[in-house]
């Protein structure tokens, strides 16, 4: 109590403040980027994490912080403009990675990375299922030269994706807004995928669009991931949002029971 | 499994321990006694290297074992008093046993951090300070069973590492809002960042003014702070999650569940250690 005559700040002072800050980050792009994503008929990250979780699930989140204050030049990136943590969904642990659309449209900056690579390392060390609710415009393409092409850069996620399958370790996708060029392995890599209604745009055509991101991406690689069969595959299974979270439970229910039994470490000493 | 207990403190208890600044020195048993369940706290060593506490508990009724830096001062017979939040061979030298005993038992190791380093000096580096700190090092990368690490205040220099820190695979690595992070305290590495500016700025017959070099000093050691705090290194990456320090137990709770659901893979066994 002596320690209240001081102005300096306490320790409960600086714990708010860092709770306050965290709320302000789960904003993401604030009110008008939520707005925008409702319009367009889609929820924003987190409401789609909350549906998609068990009832009574907590929420474990990592890499809230990520990229805090970071690229200031080029605005806010709340979060690094992704949203991931440990929740239950049908009673098992799974890590979820959602995109934030309201924050960038998604787009990956070098510490969406680095918060995408930890979630799957996570993923792996624990054997916890991966579900991505994707909804991203790509690579940050201001920002690419730290991007593309190092060991811990966004070409990792993809060879995490394939180690992961190989490991037996579940993996979902759901394309619930935008996917294109060199993300779109992501849900191309994963087990399962979901597209929900008016998404996608997986075609070379929104590639074009966009003459900076032309020049950046093959489309020799755009057109070999996208194949019609794959698009086939995607679009079999399109259904709209909200049962692309029913669908999305039910599949992690079922390859589940092919999992390896949770093992309690030993509880003797 | 035994039924759950409580903890013997209540989680409160922890903002009357310790300070956002770190200045104040407290028991870690008593910031664990917030933590694990009542009456599981079976410390291992108690008497030798007492600037870390090794103890075998329990969290939930699952057995763990626990690294926890003292930040009170110690005294031992054969070494004297000892600063608190200092690793000495001593105090390194049980860690790494320890860390060998929870990998050969399967229990997985929780690491509280409020670390300022390894001790230096020439005592130090009599007794073989590099080392035993080698030892520990070798004996956490090498553990195959699950580490979580929770930074409860200062972290820095090779006692992030020894304690592990990021690059140390731990399973889940979080934070309390007071903890630091840096190669080395903000007092001591801005002097020696400000020299090198300062030698920079005065290479060549350019003598700097003493108040373009005060500038210099006040910016560097305000920069340095800056990146001090856990938020600059929670926006890095360098920890998983910033936790509020009276909801530990109950993250810890669920973090030991997913952190055992896979059976550990491999053998343990270390690098070579130098003796």
């Amino acid at each position: 109590m002596s320690s209240r005559t001081a102005k300096a700040e306490t320790l409960r002072d600086r714990c708010g403040k860092i709770r306050a800050e965290e709320e302000r980050l789960r904003e993401g792009g604030g009110k008008a980027g939520q707005e925008r994503q409702h319009k367009l008929g889609r929820l924003v990250a987190r409401e789609r994490i909350a549906r998609l979780l068990d009832r009574n699930s907590n929420f474990f989140e990592i890499g809230l912080w990520a990229a805090y204050k970071m690229y200031e030049q080029w605005g806010r990136v709340p979060a690094a403009g992704a949203v991931a943590g440990i929740g239950k969904v049908a009673n098992v642990p799974c890590m979820i990675v959602a995109n934030d659309a309201t924050v960038k449209a998604g787009a990956f900056f070098p510490q969406t990375v680095k918060k995408l690579i930890r979630a799957q390392r996570i993923a792996f060390e624990n054997n916890l299922p991966l579900i991505y609710l994707v909804d991203s415009a790509g690579v940050f393409l201001p920002m690419q030269d730290e991007i593309f092409p190092d060991e811990d850069d966004f070409g990792r996620i993809f060879r995490n994706n394939s180690v992961i399958s190989a490991a037996g370790i579940p993996q979902f996708a759901a394309i619930m807004g935008n996917c294109v060029a060199g993300g779109a392995y992501l849900p191309v890599l994963c087990d399962k995928i979901l597209m929900t209604e008016g998404s996608g745009r997986l075609d070379r055509s929104s590639i074009r669009k966009n003459s900076a991101a032309r020049k950046c991406i093959p489309r020799s690689a755009a057109r070999s991931i996208f194949t019609k069969r794959t698009m086939k595959h995607a679009w079999k299974n399109c259904v709209p949002w909200w049962r692309c979270c029913q669908k999305l439970t039910r599949k992690v229910q079922c390859p589940l029971t092919r999992m390896p039994r949770n093992q309690v470490m030993p509880s003797t000493i | 499994m035994p039924a759950d207990k409580d903890a013997a403190k209540p989680s409160d208890a922890i903002y009357d321990l310790i300070s956002l600044d770190g200045h104040k020195n407290y028991d870690a048993r008593d910031l664990l006694a917030t933590i694990i369940d009542a009456d599981s706290f079976d410390e291992y060593k108690p008497d030798y290297g007492k600037t870390l506490v090794t103890a075998y508990a329990r969290i939930g009724g699952r057995a763990v074992g626990i690294v926890a830096s003292q930040r009170l001062q110690v005294r031992t017979k054969t070494e004297g008093i000892q600063m608190g939040g200092v690793i000495y061979s001593d105090s390194a030298d049980k860690a790494a046993r320890f860390v060998m005993d929870c990998n050969q038992v399967g229990l997985p190791i929780l690491f509280f951090q409020d670390v300022t380093g390894f001790m230096v000096g020439k005592a130090a580096e009599q007794s073989g300070i590099i080392r035993s700190g080698a030892k520990l090092v070798n004996a956490v990368s090498n553990s195959i069973v699950p580490k979580i690490t929770i930074v409860v205040g200062g972290s820095f220099g090779a006692g992030n590492y020894a304690l592990c820190g990021k690059a140390y695979d731990p399973r889940f690595i979080l934070a309390w809002p007071n903890a630091r992070y840096a190669v080395m305290g903000a007092a001591q590495a801005s002097d020696t960042v400000f020299s090198i500016l300062a030698r920079a700025k005065e290479r060549g017959d350019k003598k700097a003014a003493p108040e373009e070099l005060e500038e210099l000093r006040a910016k560097v050691k305000a920069n340095y702070e800056e990146q001090t705090d856990i938020r600059y290194g929670a926006a890095r990456g360098w920890v998983d999650a910033i936790i509020q320090p009276h909801e530990t137990r109950d993250v810890l709770l669920g973090l030991l569940r997913i952190v055992s659901r896979p059976p550990a893979k491999g053998r343990f066994h270390t690098g070579v250690i130098q003796v």
